[in-house]
């Protein structure tokens, strides 16, 4: 190192790097928080609830800044040595090196890489420039949502519960974070689909809620098969489980696992193996050549994107997300639009050094994200509930995010998880805000005019729709603009499909988005007139607040006159909707496009090491970055635009007429009732099952598999019946029963010995025998088949040489006699006729066996 | 006339079938527990005679010391009071039970004790 170089602070952080502890609290504590909460919350009250579940989150977020600072050290310790090499003579430019810092708990255990091969997998925790981003959401946005709950869940009684889970939560999602290999990843991928199960379901006595909550597990699941294999298949070729180890391998050249990751997969003979009984293949009379063709690691990586799309909500598996807005909306926000949805992009991108080797799998991507985007967008065009509607934007930005995977453009993808956890988590807890001031109302056709009433909460909101779809100079516009950009100049074959559907989507989410502000806040305040006054909070339609009853009687606004207009909400929750606005607005700056500033930016230079990416030349692309600026902010303004002449300029009549001309009436209600997607999956995919169902439950276990049992059943009652005759209870039968036994045995003692010999010829004449034993016998054998008992052998197995006689047909043979007596002096005789070998007599060849 | 092992057991199997008989036969329960202590005294019986036997044709001793002090076998007659012992045992219980019988039913023949069949 240079020693002229200046102390920085920083160095003094990055003094440990490879156990560094506090890696560990960061992960430790939210469980520390939910143990408490969910064993002891009950009893020590709110305040102790309140005053664990936002701690331990927040200490996580401070140490989260610790850990970042250690990173900050630790990159600039690693620059500096790099200066001093390129000074020491070295002289070439070396790309910035990838510096992590890492914490390892314990040796978890020994799996299988291979044939014969075995990898330890570790709980070990790497903060890299990666992580540290998404940790920093993640624990930043979710210390927030957790203040603004404690003004949300005021008037819930399952507080404990609640924070317990979010707790639960929190140590879930920052263990898929941190993880160093991909099981420990699972593990946490695992966590958050528990507790956003949980959550879903959160007031479960409301068998609609619950029932999403369960759909929203049972369609991840399809995911995270998906995840194992691809897992699997993924160590099984390249021999790691972990991330380093895995990259180490990428990085080498000519790497043997990656050639073997190329290889193809012989999808008939894995089948033919799987499925053979013996040498029949069942499968052979398949043509597999209509079978796509994958290579192992396009297989891997392809099975490891359909678990994205289970968790990030892309098609086909986005079904769930929108239904997951039954939970209560601080969860919808933290869960389902900022942090734990995001997680199949953040694993596209930790695994970007794989992803970036497979094309036509990166194409597959970006053309799934691209149509997802569009297809949510349209849906969110006629949603009539604001967190529908919201819910069906996450599906869209998501499906950005993967349009910017897919095109090989990581980094940006991870920067819009970012800007978009930022405006998501605002428009969320906005949307979960007006619920909560009114009356759990979430229809935009009972809402309105809210603007003078919720003062804060209207600005907020505002900012981030207009961060959303792409306001010049707000996060979502630098994030979306570097997507497209991306999009139009990558060497995908699909590059431009997706960049036309991603600007339609575009178009569409300032269309949507606007359409939301504009119904919510704006217009005619509709009071509580759909609504009478004396049913208070009775929760509405689908998605409503659960706890409506409780909720609403408690708070202020609820009593009294059925006229009072809503309330701003407490401190606690309207500081937190400005924080997150003032976040929506600054967080893109981080990412200021190359058009602007000439050099790369602060987030594009920070990932580098740790995200591969499709190369792009900024220098040489300014014209197409200028024109997919341009298109961006055409889209922004032709969107908002139009719902600003739709909905404010005509007071939402072109909607009517549309609604009411003839041709659009079908396909405005096709639109609005989601494309049906729901209704064909129950078609496809849940009728067939439940008649599989019902088949075997009805048929096979009713009428087969019960009556195996039952047979089981009849047998013994049958014999039962039979031998309890037997029983007569008379003392006398049973004496002489057992007379009877005794005799019976003692006859079988007195009767005659049994006599049989058992023979082997070893070589020649010499033969091996051997008398069936029996208690108390003595043998007496005639080995020289003269008919007379030899005395003098009187052992069980005997070896000797017989006397070899001709038989009729030229064969030789010996006769052995065998005399054998029992205890009671009775005795037995038999012989046995041994057939020799039919060569003439050898040397005896003793020991030859 | 010499008695030898063979009129002992002679003599105790003819006691043990007529034990034997009765117990299977007689139908009052203190005529059934009185044939079991035929059948055990009985054994007793072989028991004895088989010690007696054993004792005639034991090996002299081989030294002198040895034939001074002349070792007389007795497991026999030891096994007879361990028999006894549990025949006394037998009896207490099997009478316990009999009386309580008679309590309950009134009865003193077997074939009315067959509660446990049902």
């Amino acid at each position: 190192m240079n020693p002229l170089q200046p102390l920085h602070f920083a160095n003094f952080w990055a003094a440990q790097t490879d156990q560094y502890r506090v890696l560990g609290w960061i992960v430790l504590l939210p469980l520390l928080g939910a143990l408490l909460n969910g064993l002891f919350g009950k009893r020590f009250g709110r305040d102790f609830v309140y005053a664990a579940g936002v701690a331990t989150v927040g200490a996580s977020f401070l140490l989260s800044l610790l850990a970042f600072a250690a990173l900050l050290g630790a990159e600039h310790h690693a620059a500096a040595q790099l200066a001093g090499d390129a000074a020491a003579g070295a002289g070439e430019e070396h790309a910035r090196p990838l510096v992590q810092i890492s914490y390892t708990v314990w040796d978890w255990f020994r799996a299988p890489t291979g044939a014969g091969q075995s990898a330890m997998i570790k709980i070990r925790y790497v903060l890299d420039p990666l992580s540290a981003v998404m940790l920093l959401v993640v624990t930043g946005v979710g210390t927030l949502i957790h203040v603004y709950s404690t003004g949300y869940m005021a008037h819930d009684d399952g507080y404990a519960r609640y924070f317990s889970f979010l707790n639960l939560f929190m140590f879930s999602m920052l263990n898929l974070i941190l993880a160093d290999s991909i099981p420990l990843l699972f593990v946490g991928w695992e966590g958050v689909g528990l507790c956003s199960y949980l959550l879903i379901g959160f007031w479960f006595t409301n068998s609609q809620y619950a029932s999403a909550g369960r759909k929203a597990f049972v369609v991840n699941r399809i995911g995270d098969v998906g995840v194992i294999l691809g897992m699997t298949i993924l160590a099984w070729k390249a021999g790691a489980y972990d991330i380093g180890g895995l990259r180490d391998v990428f990085a080498m050249d000519h790497s043997p696992a990656v050639q073997s990751l190329g290889e193809r997969v012989q999808l008939g003979e894995l089948l033919g193996r799987m499925f053979s009984f013996g040498s029949e293949r069942v499968f052979e009379f398949i043509n597999y050549k209509l079978i796509p063709q994958f290579t192992w690691g396009g297989l891997a990586t392809l099975l490891l994107f359909i678990g994205c799309t289970g968790k990030s909500a892309q098609l086909p598996l986005y079904v769930w997300l929108p239904d997951a807005m039954a939970g209560p909306t601080p969860v919808s926000a933290l869960i389902h639009a900022a942090t734990m949805v995001t997680a199949g992009v953040y694993l596209l991108c930790r695994l970007s050094f794989v992803y970036v080797s497979f094309p036509s799998v990166m194409a597959v991507i970006a053309v799934i994200g691209a149509v997802t985007a569009l297809l949510a967008a349209t849906i969110a065009l006629a949603q009539d509930e604001l967190k529908k509607v919201l819910a069906y934007s996450t599906v869209s930005q998501l499906g950005f995010m993967f349009v910017a995977c897919g095109v090989g453009a990581f980094g940006a993808g991870l920067f819009h998880v970012y800007t978009h956890a930022m405006f998501k988590a605002c428009l969320f807890l906005g949307a979960g805000a007006v619920m909560h001031a009114c009356r759990d109302k979430q229809k935009l056709s009972e809402l309105g005019g809210l603007k003078k009433f919720l003062p804060y909460t209207y600005a907020t909101f505002a900012i981030a729709t207009l961060a959303i779809i792409g306001t010049p100079g707000l996060s979502g516009f630098f994030s979306k603009d570097e997507i497209l950009f991306r999009a139009l100049v990558s060497p995908s074959k699909v590059g431009r499909f997706v960049f036309v559907t991603s600007l339609l989507a575009a178009t569409l989410t300032a269309f949507y988005m606007c359409r939301l502000l504009f119904l919510t806040f704006w217009g005619e305040f509709k009071g509580w007139s759909l609504e009478p006054a004396a049913a208070g909070a009775a929760p509405h339609g689908g998605n409503a607040h659960g706890s409506g009853d409780a909720h609403g009687d408690d708070h202020g606004h609820g009593h009294g006159n059925a006229w009072d207009p809503p309330k701003e909400n407490a401190w606690n929750i309207t500081g937190v909707l400005v924080a997150l606005a003032g976040l929506s607005v600054v967080a893109g700056y981080i990412g200021l496009p190359y058009l602007f500033t000439h050099h790369e930016s602060v987030i594009a230079h920070w990932l580098a090491p740790a995200v591969s990416e499709w190369p792009v030349d900024h220098a040489t692309l300014g014209s197409k970055e200028a024109l997919a600026m341009l298109l961006g902010v055409a889209a922004f303004g032709i969107g908002s635009g139009g719902a600003y002449w739709a909905y404010v300029v005509r007071g939402g009549e072109p909607v009517k007429q549309l609604v009411a001309a003839g041709g659009m009436r079908g396909l405005y209600r096709l639109v609005r009732d989601k494309w049906r997607v729901d209704e064909l999956y129950d078609l496809v995919f849940v009728r067939p099952l439940r008649l599989g169902s019902d088949l075997a439950a009805n048929l096979f276990d009713r009428w087969i598999v019960d009556g195996i049992v039952n047979l089981v059943g009849i047998i013994p009652r049958a014999l039962g019946a039979v031998l309890r005759k037997t029983q007569t209870g008379s003392i006398h039968v049973y004496g002489t029963a057992m007379a009877l036994g005794v005799l019976i045995m003692v006859g079988w003692a007195v009767r005659g010995p049994s006599a049989t010999i058992g023979y082997r010829v070893i070589s020649g004449t010499r033969v091996a025998l051997e008398a069936h034993g029996g208690p108390g016998y003595t043998y007496e054998w005639d080995l020289d088949g003269d008919g007379a008992f030899d005395s003098t052998v009187a052992d069980q197995r005997q070896e000797a040489n017989c006397t070899p006689v001709e038989a009729p047909g030229g064969r030789r043979v010996c006769r052995v006699g065998l005399q054998v007596r029992n205890a009671f002096g009775l005795s037995r005789t038999v012989t046995r006729t041994i057939e020799l070998a039919e060569t003439a007599p050898q040397a005896p060849q003793e020991g030859s066996r | 006339m010499v008695v030898g092992l063979g009129h002992i057991l002679a003599l105790a199997g003819l006691l043990f079938a007529l034990g034997a008989a009765g117990f299977l036969m007689r139908r009052n329960a203190l005529v059934v527990l009185m044939c079991v202590e035929l059948m055990l005294n009985a054994v007793n019986l072989t028991l004895i005679g088989f010690n007696r036997w054993q004792a005639s044709v034991a090996q002299p001793a081989a030294d002198a010391a040895a034939a001074a002090t002349p070792m007389i076998p007795h497991h026999g007659q030891v096994f007879a009071f361990f028999v006894i012992a549990v025949a006394a045992a037998e009896a207490a219980v099997g009478l316990a039970i009999v009386l309580s019988l008679y309590r309950v039913r009134k009865v003193l023949r077997t074939d009315d004790a067959n509660l446990l069949k049902e």
